[in-house]
Order: structure tokens, then sequence, then C-alpha cells
């Protein structure tokens, strides 16, 4: 069910990074990493991602800039956010510029891999209509 | 500032002072004191949270670590104020205590660690991986192995990095080396020879401080098993075999004698300045200098066999097989490749088949010299290890494996007697594993029988996989198998034992915070604990795959899994913000404080914040307590009469919400009007049908004349427990203190939702009888209160009884229980002519019976 689904992960902390590839390509989901905000970026202009995972606050560019970068792209993209401390008004901005949920460091591994499932299931109805 | 307030306090409490004042102090005082606990409650919560996150069940980086940090330092700070608030700086000797700790955890969290560990030498017998800043990752690991998995390594000793550090500031050879290093990067790489050779001549040159050199001595004599003893030297870089791959890139010095000890440490530290060294650091964009540098001391074993044994056949990574090349004498040759060697290809199952075997027939062996160096020889052309010795090797191995979560390259020897010695472990560098590495979840349920999902908790994260063994009783112990899968109802203490060979855990009972699941923390083994079901779905002999990461336990072996995790999985317990947590927690979470009667209960008595908390709570409650030992405070302060059938002459003071609002303007109000949680629950037992005994006790003539004849102080202990007697009341505290007859006697108490709030503190003192009788009822307190959990001292004739982090209940049910033992023991002493008596008594009062004697 997971198979072929293509994830992007973007967080300036290479621990954030490493388990979350590690968690989620376990699932079966394609993984790619990124620390660097820029080179992210300029990745998310080349190739479409199913699912985006952006910190929020980060050097250069920020996560509402990669939110829009991806959905500019391809609609179809679902951008998860993760906050830091006290930058939930944040994060609720960003839901009102159509990322699909967001999560709070520190989250449990389940929290997140619940909201991937449910952008997965979201993608793959519109695959279905 | 401090002592503007003390001043303040003084004046309220004097008693020539206004009326109302000492109610004000009082109050200020209460607020205070609830600050206090909501600061330590606030506090004990960040540190929860913060050993949870160790479970790897999370993820944060190191923001979360700094933010927990900062508010804990914060909140403790602030415990410490309210508490120096309330007892008029009385523990103001907290404050450095707490800038100590403070200060540490600061160094930590700012990677300056070193400046705090100034010890030069550290006994290898000391080393655990939390000290990896210090001592470098060869040796934090060899001293995991020693320590934890308790197998032998050779004795040993590291010199720091904070050894290192004295080094170069000694010789000022920082700058120089900078200065060098800059001429080399304007020369570009033609001038690499000559730059390093005269950066490394600074180094062998230089001179060891003093108090370094008598450090080594004194550690080589704490080692040493006898005389002439000869050591190996090897580097031990921060960072070294994990970030970096530094390997083989730092000197090792075999055969070392103890008088060339302190040129070997030149040697090793100047081999940070290589050609090579210095060229791959310029690659990788650090300087050199950046690269704390400790180095470890081992005691040469006098070796018959050496070898390499690689967990994994790197050419080969998913033939489920382990590599060991292995010679006659010393490692050295091995580990250099330099002859022809034997090599065996073992099964990594139980019972480790010998795959493919290599004997060489032509073997020279390296051996040690008598007095210091080495020398090559002819070796004899039969294999040099025994099926057994490869059977031991492989299983050692693999603990040492499965404990460090990656594939490892161990260096070994056999000495003359056939005791195996580890002597360096590190992960096995290069090997990228079978490429089909991506599982899916969803295709290993296809391919796999899923035994028990989402039963319990986990309690350590990771794969683990074996045959199942039940331990139904601790016996069954003694017969585990290597890398079994540990099954059992729930935890034995016993289990530490066998933890080293254990592949994973599930239990029936158990929680995240108890003593399996920190044994499974400390050893790192994948745990579920709490399923409920595991003994009946988890037969002994059955083949399963723990996976304690998304909580299945699926039958049979998973190589999917296992290799997932062996290959891709950094293991979260060697990231670096693992560590940091790991370490800030040793100076915040333990709990050394446990009893305020013991001499270590003070300030400076305190390691870590926990025991600050743990202080600073019990001695807020002693301090409000001695506050209402000291009755000029309550003189004057207007108060309300307490209207009861009870003869008890009792008046109360409402610190808020401890009586109704409607009654604030009377001057007497009825047991109804009290709205003081705690109170009512002692009045109901103190108000109880039959507890209040009217009539007159008959006292003998002995008793009497004891009455008569005692002096005041020793009626009462003290002249300031004569009152009135007097509640002091809010809605959720109580402080009764009572004089009724010739005893005094006080109840302190808090009583909420929040379990760490509540207590209940009793004390009770004198008596109308001779002190034999008065002590009697002294043990008859102490008996009925151990009853109820009470920890209890009785001196004498006085009683103090204590017990906290309590629910609300269990304090309502104990605060009615001792409304019933105040009226039961009122003049009781009066009967207790014998000790004998005692026990009846006790019994009386256990049974409810005491209505009716």
């Amino acid at each position: 069910m997971d198979e072929g689904i293509s994830i992007l992960i973007l967080d300036d902390e290479p621990i954030v990074c490493n388990r979350l590839k590690v968690a989620l390509q376990k699932m079966g989901y394609e993984v790619e990493t990124y620390t660097d905000s820029v080179a992210a970026l300029q990745r998310l202009e080349e190739k479409d991602f199913d699912i985006v995972v952006t910190d929020l606050k980060m050097e250069n560019v920020d996560g509402i800039q990669i939110l829009e970068a991806a959905k500019k792209k391809n609609p179809n993209t679902e951008v998860i956010i993760i906050t830091g401390f006290a930058t939930s008004e944040a994060a609720k901005e960003a839901l009102k510029k159509g990322a699909f949920d967001f999560i709070a460091k520190p989250f449990r591994l389940e929290d997140l891999r619940n909201v991937i499932i449910q952008a997965t299931e979201k993608l793959q109805k519109q695959k279905d209509v | 500032m401090f002592s503007f307030l003390r001043h303040f306090k003084e004046k309220l409490f004097n008693k020539k002072s206004s009326r109302i004042a000492g109610e004000i102090a009082f109050r200020s005082i209460f607020t205070r004191f609830r600050e206090l606990l909501d600061n330590n409650n606030r506090a004990l919560e960040i540190v929860t949270d913060m050993g949870e996150k160790l479970s790897g069940d999370y993820i944060f980086d190191k923001t979360y670590i700094i933010n927990s940090y900062n508010e804990l330092a914060d909140t403790v700070y602030k415990v410490i104020y309210n508490l120096n608030m309330i007892c008029s700086n009385k523990y103001i000797k907290l404050y450095d205590v707490f800038e100590d700790i403070n200060a540490y955890l600061k160094a930590l969290i700012e990677g300056k660690i070193y400046v705090l560990i100034e010890d030069l030498t550290i006994l290898l017998d000391k080393l655990d991986e939390s000290l990896t800043d210090v001592v470098g990752s060869k040796a934090a690991r060899l001293g995991e192995i020693r320590n934890k998995l308790k197998y032998n390594t050779p004795n040993g000793f590291v010199i720091t990095t904070a050894a290192y550090k004295r080094f170069l500031d000694y010789n000022e050879l920082t700058e120089k080396i900078t200065n060098f290093l800059s001429t080399w990067e304007k020369e570009g790489e033609k001038s690499t020879e000559k730059i390093s050779k005269e950066i490394q001549s600074l180094f062998l040159k230089g001179e060891l401080p003093p108090d370094l050199k008598s450090e080594i001595e004194r550690a080589v004599n704490k080692v040493a098993t006898h005389k002439n003893v000869f050591f190996a030297v090897r580097s031990s870089a921060v960072g070294e075999d994990s970030e970096h791959t530094f390997a083989g890139q730092f000197e090792t010095e075999l055969n070392v004698p103890s008088d060339e000890l302190v040129n070997a440490y030149k040697k090793v530290l100047a081999s940070l300045f290589s050609p090579r060294a210095i060229i791959y650091a310029k690659q990788k964009g650090y300087s050199p200098l950046e690269i704390p540098m400790a180095v470890l001391y081992v005691e040469m074993i006098p070796a018959s066999v050496s070898g390499v044994i690689y967990t994994i056949d790197p050419t080969n990574p998913s033939a489920n097989i382990m590599l060991i090349n292995a010679n006659w004498g010393l490692g050295k040759t091995v580990v250099e490749g330099s002859v022809s060697l034997d090599q065996f290809k073992v099964s990594r199952t139980y019972p480790y088949e010998i795959v493919e075997k290599r004997i060489s027939t032509e073997k020279k062996m390296i051996l040690a010299k008598p007095g210091g160096g080495l020398r090559e020889t002819e070796a004899p052309s039969k294999s040099c290890l025994l099926k057994e010795q490869i059977t031991e090797l492989a299983e050692v191995a693999l603990n040492i494996e499965r404990y460090f979560k990656k594939p490892q390259d161990i260096e070994w020897s056999y000495d003359q007697q056939g005791n195996l010695y580890i002597l360096q472990a590190r992960p096995l560098m290069g090997v990228t594993g079978p490429a089909e590495i991506s599982v899916g979840l969803s295709v290993l349920r296809n391919k796999y029988r899923v035994l028990l999902e989402k039963k319990g908790v986990i309690a350590q994260r990771g794969i683990g996989a074996g045959k199942v063994f039940v331990v139904k009783r601790d016996e069954d112990i003694t017969n585990f198998p290597q890398g079994g899968v540990l099954v059992a109802r729930k935890t034995s203490p016993r289990f530490g034992r066998i933890m080293y060979k254990v592949a994973a855990i599930v239990t029936d009972i158990g929680s995240p915070t108890g003593h399996m699941a920190s044994l499974a923390r400390e050893f790192r083994v994948p745990a579920i604990v709490d399923t409920g079901i595991a003994t009946q779905v988890l037969k002994t002999g059955m083949g399963v795959t723990v996976d304690a990461e998304e909580n299945v336990v699926y039958e049979g072996i998973v190589k999917e899994l296992l290799n997932f995790y062996l290959f891709k999985e950094t293991p979260f317990e060697e990231t670096r913000e693992y560590r940091l947590l790991k370490q800030i927690l040793t100076r915040v979470s333990p709990l050394n404080l446990t009893d305020p009667s013991a001499p270590n209960f003070r300030p400076e008595g305190c390691k870590t914040f926990h025991d600050i908390l743990r202080f600073a709570h019990e001695k807020a409650v002693a301090e409000l307590i001695d506050i209402h030992m000291d009755k000029t405070i309550w003189e004057n302060v207007p108060a309300k009469k307490l209207k009861t059938r009870i003869p008890i002459d009792l008046v109360i003071i409402d610190l808020g919400g401890g009586i109704n609002p409607e009654a604030n303007a009377k001057t007497s109000i009825s047991p109804e009007e009290i709205t003081s949680e705690p109170m009512l629950a002692l009045w109901k037992g103190l108000s109880a049908p039959g507890v209040w005994r009217t009539e007159p006790v008959a006292v003998d003539f002995k008793a009497i004349m004891s009455s008569i004849t005692a002096s005041f102080q020793e009626i009462s202990g003290s002249p300031k427990y004569l009152g009135v007697n007097l509640a002091v009341v809010s809605k959720e505290y109580l402080n009764l203190s009572l004089r009724l007859g010739y005893h005094f006697n006080m109840v302190d108490t808090y009583m909420t939702d929040n379990m760490l709030d509540n207590y209940i503190y009793f004390r009770f003192v004198g008596g109308v009888t001779e002190i034999t009788r008065r002590t009697r009822r002294a043990q008859l307190l102490r008996k009925i209160l151990e009853r109820y959990d009470f920890r209890v001292i009785t001196k004498g004739d006085l009683v103090v009884g204590r017990i906290r982090e309590i629910s609300k209940k269990d304090v309502q049910e104990r605060l009615e229980k001792i409304g019933r033992l105040i009226g039961f023991t009122r003049q009781l002493d009066v009967m207790l002519k014998s000790d004998k008596a005692v026990d009846y008594y006790v019994e009386q009062f256990l049974s409810d019976k005491w209505q009716q004697h």
C-alpha cells in the first residue's frame, strides 16, 4: 500500500532527519533527507514528492516557503510541518496556507507515522478519483 | 534583598507588633510554600519528561534538550528561592550547590565538559560511554565491555583529553601549531612532510606537567598485576571510529616498558599530526587541533593466539557469516596483515558451525621481548584456534554486536592459560549491507505471522530475534540460552545477570519506568513490557522476532528487519543527542537523599537537581511545622471558635478556602461550615460516635502522683507547646495543634489532587503518667502509624510520623484514622500498665473495637 510513495524530509537537525529516514524507510517509503533548506528547495523544483515533511524555523528558507514551493510545483503534494517550542501560531498559519498537518517537537515516532499514514490515504483517494 | 526580608519577617513575628502581623506573615509564607510546591512539581515533570526521551520512542533534537534544561534549571532555582523565603535564608548554601551542578550541566551543553572533568587519568574500571568526550570512543567502549558486559579486558587506564589540553598549554603548543598549520595552508601540499615533522617534534620534545607524570605513575601502580609490566599504548581520540574514520591513522605502541610510557604518550599525541592525518583533516574540513585526544594504556597480554573477528563478512554482508583471522602470538601480524594467517568463516547462528577454514602452513608470529619491544619468529603450522575457542569467540562477538547494535570489528587475544581477552571493539567500517534494505511493513505481514501486536508498552526500542525462553522461576535463568528472547510474567532482580546474552524481552506485566525497563535500557535490549499475554502466546523454543519499534512480535526470524537494524540504523544510543541527554540526567534525576534523618541530608549532600528538590520540599514542610510550634505568632489573631459537642476548645484560623465564606463575619462556626478538605477528613474521625471519651478515666494512685510531681518541662517537652487548641486551615492545608490534658499533638498536612504535594506529618509528645507509660503510648502510636505506612521515629515519649507522595484518597483515609487515634489515645497512657497492653490496644484500635474498651 505504501509502495512508490516518495517523501522529502527537511530539518536542520541531522538527528531528526536520520531517525525519521530510517523509520519511514522501514515502512516502505522512498525517503530523501535534507538539512540544508536551500538544497531542499532546489530538489523540490526538480522532483515531485508525494509528501514533504519540513521544519518550520530554519535559516535562509523557512518552512512556509518550502510549503509554498511544494504546492506550486504540485498541488497534490501533502506538506507536514514540524514545529519547535512556542511556534504553534506560525503552524496554524501554515495550515491556512494548505499544510496537511503539523506536529510539535519533541514527538513520538508513532505520532508522525499516523500523520503520514493519513496523508497517504488522502493521496490514494485522490488517485482513485 | 534577603536581609530586608529577614528583617521583615522578624519584625512581623515579634510579639509586640500588631495583632494581625503573625497572620499576615504566615499567609505570605504559606503563599511561598504553595509556589514552592508548584515549582517542585513542574521540575519533577520536566525530569520525568527528559527521562522518557531516553527510551528512543521520541524524536527530539538538541533544541529540546536545551529548552528542557533551561526551564528545569530555572524552576529548581525558584524552589531554592522559595525555600529560603520561607525560612529566612536558612539554606543559602543550596544556591552554591545549585551553581555547582548547573555549571557542570552548562559545560555539557556547551560541549566544554573537559573543562570540568579535570581528572588527568581514569582507570578502565571506571569507564563507560558517558565519559566518551573525556576518554575517547575506543577507551569508553572498552570500558563498557569490561564493566557492563563483564568480559575480560586487560587492566588499564586512560590519560584523558583534559590531560592533553594541559600538555598543550604547559608547552604552549597551540599557537605554535596554529602557525605551522597556516604556513602549510599557504605553501600547499608540497610542504606536508616538512610541516608534519616540525609539529611532531614539538610534541616529542614537549615536557609533561609534573602532576601528569605522577598521575601516570600512580595509575600504573594501581593497574599493574606484577612488576615489570608492559603496556600497549593506543590512541583514543574523541570521534574516532564514529563520526570520523581516522582508522589506523594514529599510532599504537606495543610492549612498552614502564620507563617508556611518557615517550609513548608523546608519540601517540604526535600522530595526530602525521602527514596522513593532517591531509585527512583538511579534506574533512576541520583542524587536527580540534580533536581532543585521549590515550589508552592497557597491560600487554602475553598472548598465545590473537586475532580479529568481524561479525559480518564485509564481502558478503547478507551471508549470515562471521569472519575470524587469527595467528599465533601477538595480534600485530593480524592487524597489519603482514604475514599469512589462519582464516575461519563461521555461521552467525548457534552452534556457530565452521563453514570454511584456511589454515596457513607457513606462519610467522610476533612475540613480546622480555625487556620490551617485539621480535618475529617461526610459528607452528597447525590451526591456531580450537573448535571450542571459535565457539567462544563467536558467542562473545555476537553479544558485543548486540550491545553496540552494529556489526563489529573486534581485536582479541588468548593468553597462555587459554583465557580470552577483548583488546578493542569498534563498528565495522565500510559495510553497506545487502541491497534490498527497504522493508515495507505490509510486506512483512504477508510473509510472517504476527503473534503479538500493540499489546504492551515499549520500554526500550530496537529489534531482536532468537528462540523464546520462558522464565517461570528464578532458577530457570541459569539455563537461559545465548541470544534467547526472554519471556516472563514479570521482572526479577536476578535478570541483570543474563542481560548480556538476551536478544529481546517481552513480559506480561511491567511499566516503562519499572525495574525491567531500566535494565533493558542499561543493556540496550529491545523490550516490550505489560503485554498481558506474552507467556500465553510465546512458548519456549519458538523462533520469534521482536520489533520493539512497531510493538510487534513476529513468528520466525525476520531477516529483513534484522538486516535493516544492523546496517541502516545508527543506534540511537550512539547519537550525540542521546549521550548528551543521558549525561545531563546523571546530574538531574538520581535521588540520593532518601532519608531525612541521614547525616547527608543537608545542602552539601545534594548531588543532583532531584536531591535539591527533595531536600527543599522536606525543609519547607518542616519550616511550616516549626512556625506552628511558636505559638506567639497566633496570639491575638482573629480566629473563630468551633461550636461542637466535643469538649475540645478549638479555634480556627482560615488562610483561604478553609471555611464557608458565609461564616466570615461570625466569631464562632459549626463543623458544617468547615470547607478545608483535610480538616473535614480529620474531623470525621475525631467526631465519630464513641471516639471521644468524656467520662474520666480512673487514674491510679501512681499515675496521679506522677502528674503532680512531674515538672512542667518534663510533661510538655517545651513550654512553647502550651497554647490554645488551634487549627490553621486552607482549602487543602491543615495544621492542627492540640494540647489535650498534658500531651501535645500536632498534625500538619497538605491534601490535593497532585500526589507529589501531599503529605501528613504527625507529632505527639507528653502525657500524664510517668515516663515508662508514656513511652508505651509512644510505642502504641508507632505501631498503629506504621500499619498505615507512616515512617515513624520515636524518642522517649515523642512520636513523629511522616508520610508523603500518596493519593488524595489515601491522605483522606489516614486523616480520618488519625482523628480517631487522637481520641483513642487521649488518656490511654493511664491504662498502659504493661508492654502486653500495648499490643492489646493496638489490636483494639486496628480492629475497630476502640469504642468498647
